[in-house]
């Protein structure tokens, strides 16, 4: 069987159109946002909401009603929910989202457990069914992919302001508190976007992963978005190819081909990538010598 | 390397009212009071330098300034207009304590330099040649226009800490407020740094440094605030350099010992506790313990 029949006889049956369009819109969406994701060490985070949007989905496909709306509307009550934990330090952020996003999770459980056969449902919503996708799923994808592309690129200079230094982005008026919660609140739309792809679980790895590859690529931002979102992309698109002819779970396959790409990029990345420190082990470490941390004893005025 | 102080200077304060004006104020974290019923006018014109412990509230008095942390009681004014208004805001520039930024977020010094122009462009405006003119100018400024396209983190400390002050004078204020800024920091950039900040100074603007290298505040600041949990003085170095007032100071931990052998008579060792309080223990790297009397 020669390449061109490989990548395009699957694309003569309309589900398959359907759900490379579906993976090629997750795919671009989280790889952008992802970028944030990745350099803000909020990948816990992101797993967190991705759980906790679960609970939505299934009170939708009780209720009959498209499971974008149970999936947003839990989407943002737990953004606002982590953004208002993280605002409290006396709460540790990181117990209290565990706690809250296991919580939600169970609660979802609980509520599908009780329709009867309920399992091939759980394992749709858990695990993606994009070979499912309506044209209306694909819509919805795009518009919500298109808010998300737009609100980054408006609040462009903010996000990267809080990102890189907060304490200047406060000292210049700039509400951070809500700037967080907003890219929380992108970041959950992000993930009901890929919810059909790929699933609840494995959603992480579509915000996360490719941004991640694109990290050892490059050094700029800008560059870091693009690629990211071109990983996500064409990642998606090469899992669910492998999955038609595998006849395997596409969510699974793809979420596995990004990281085989991960996994390529820790090897041959040109910067960061372990062949090219082996090689050129000089270069591989930039810093110049006095921009290394401060010795221990340093005295860093503790906040004060 | 320095070139001509051509400041943009956008906003014009309030001629009469001094660059900080700070009435009865108090301020903590958590209920816990750092700063206890402070009151300090610095005019316009000259470098202030904060010194104090660690823990003494160095940093508190700069951020209140700076408006990051709400006074508990008592009123902040910067020129004139109370701290926290746009008016304010846009009359500071503002150099961070390096340890403060996300190093891991990949930003050119180009980038990091134009972050000084948020505050000013607001909302849903992107930068124009006007601030890009500002941009290359403030690097300039610091000598660093040569590493516009670099990554901020493949710098040397000392290259960092040229390209926050770019962005500080890119925020076009005229109180500039620096937080520690040589930690970690080399002879030529210290030079560069000291240059730039008395051309502020001749200008007409007010830089306020907390720093605990005395050597440093001794020689180049104009007035100094001693600070331990209250302004304890507030002076010419000559005056707040006093073995009484560094005492009071660092906690009458302060050993004053007449330096032997030189036959200077005039000049003593003043050993600072360190930064666990330990009378006697080594001083703080950076502080020179020479201090004039």
């Amino acid at each position: 069987m020669d390449i061109v029949h490989w990548l395009a006889d699957p694309f003569q049956y309309s589900f398959m159109q359907r759900a490379v369009l579906e993976v090629l819109l997750m795919g671009l969406t989280c790889g952008i946002i992802g970028t944030y994701v990745v350099l803000r060490g909020m990948a816990f985070i992101g797993d967190a909401l991705s759980h906790a949007i679960f609970p939505g989905v299934v009170i939708a496909f009780l209720l009959h009603i498209s499971f974008f709306v149970g999936a947003l509307l839990f989407g943002l009550i737990t953004a606002v929910t982590i953004g208002t934990l993280s605002r409290n330090r006396r709460v540790s952020e990181d117990t209290a989202i565990g706690v809250l996003f296991a919580g939600m999770f169970a609660l979802g459980i609980v509520l599908i457990s009780g329709v009867r056969g309920y399992t091939a449902d759980l394992a749709s919503f858990l695990f993606g069914d994009v070979l499912g996708v309506s044209n209306e799923d694909i819509l919805a994808s795009a518009v919500i992919g298109l808010l998300v592309l737009t609100a980054l690129i408006l609040f462009h200079k903010e996000l990267v302001l809080v990102a890189f230094d907060e304490e200047m982005a406060d000292a210049i008026g700039l509400p951070v508190w809500l700037i967080n919660l907003g890219l929380l609140m992108l970041i959950a739309l992000t993930i009901v976007v890929s919810l059909r792809a790929v699933g609840n679980i494995l959603v992480v790895a579509m915000l996360v992963t490719p941004s991640a590859a694109a990290r050892l690529w490059t050094d700029r931002l800008k560059v870091m978005m693009l690629l990211s979102a071109l990983f996500g992309g064409l990642g998606g698109i090469l899992g669910l190819l492998i999955s038609y002819h595998t006849d395997r779970a596409a969510g699974g396959m793809i979420v596995l081909t990004v990281t085989a790409w991960f996994g390529v990029s820790l090897l041959v990345a040109p910067r960061h990538g372990a062949l090219s420190r082996l090689l050129h082990p000089a270069s591989a470490s930039p810093r110049a010598p006095d921009a290394a941390p401060l010795p221990a004893g340093q005295p860093i005025d503790g906040g004060q | 390397m320095i070139a001509a102080p051509s400041l943009t200077i956008q906003t014009k304060p309030n001629e009469a009212a001094p660059a900080v004006r700070i009435l009865g104020m108090t301020v903590g974290y958590d209920k816990t009071p750092v700063l206890q019923d402070t009151n300090l006018e610095i005019g316009w014109g000259q470098i202030v330098g904060v010194i104090g412990p660690n823990g003494a509230g160095k940093s508190t008095l700069i951020k209140t300034i700076l408006g990051t942390l709400r006074a508990g009681t008592g009123s902040i004014d910067i020129g004139g207009f109370p701290t926290g208004s746009r008016e304010a805001r846009n009359m500071i520039g503002y150099v961070p304590q390096r340890e403060v930024v996300n190093w891991d977020f990949p930003v050119t010094v180009a980038d990091v330099v134009m972050m000084g122009r948020t505050g000013r462009l607001g909302w849903l405006r992107f930068p124009g040649s006007v601030d890009r003119k500002i941009v290359s100018d403030s690097l300039a400024q610091v000598g660093m226009s040569n590493f516009a396209g670099r990554q901020i983190s493949e710098l040397s400390g000392g290259q960092q800490q040229r390209v926050f002050l770019a962005r500080a004078l890119a925020q076009g204020g005229r109180l500039l407020l620096l937080d520690e800024p040589l930690n970690g920091v080399d002879a030529n950039t210290q030079e560069t740094i000291c240059a730039l900040l008395h051309d502020l100074r001749d200008g007409g603007g007010t830089v306020i440094i907390a720093t605990h290298d005395l050597e440093l505040a001794a020689s180049w600041c104009d007035k100094l605030v001693m600070v331990n949990h209250a302004v304890v003085a507030y002076g010419p170095p000559a005056e707040a350099l006093r073995p009484e007032v560094l005492r009071e100071t660092y906690g009458g931990q302060v050993l004053v010992v007449p330096s032997l052998g030189d036959g200077r008579e005039n000049e003593s060792r003043t050993v600072v506790p360190d930064a666990h309080g330990h009378p006697g223990g080594q001083p703080p790297p950076g502080t020179h313990t020479k201090v004039l009397r």
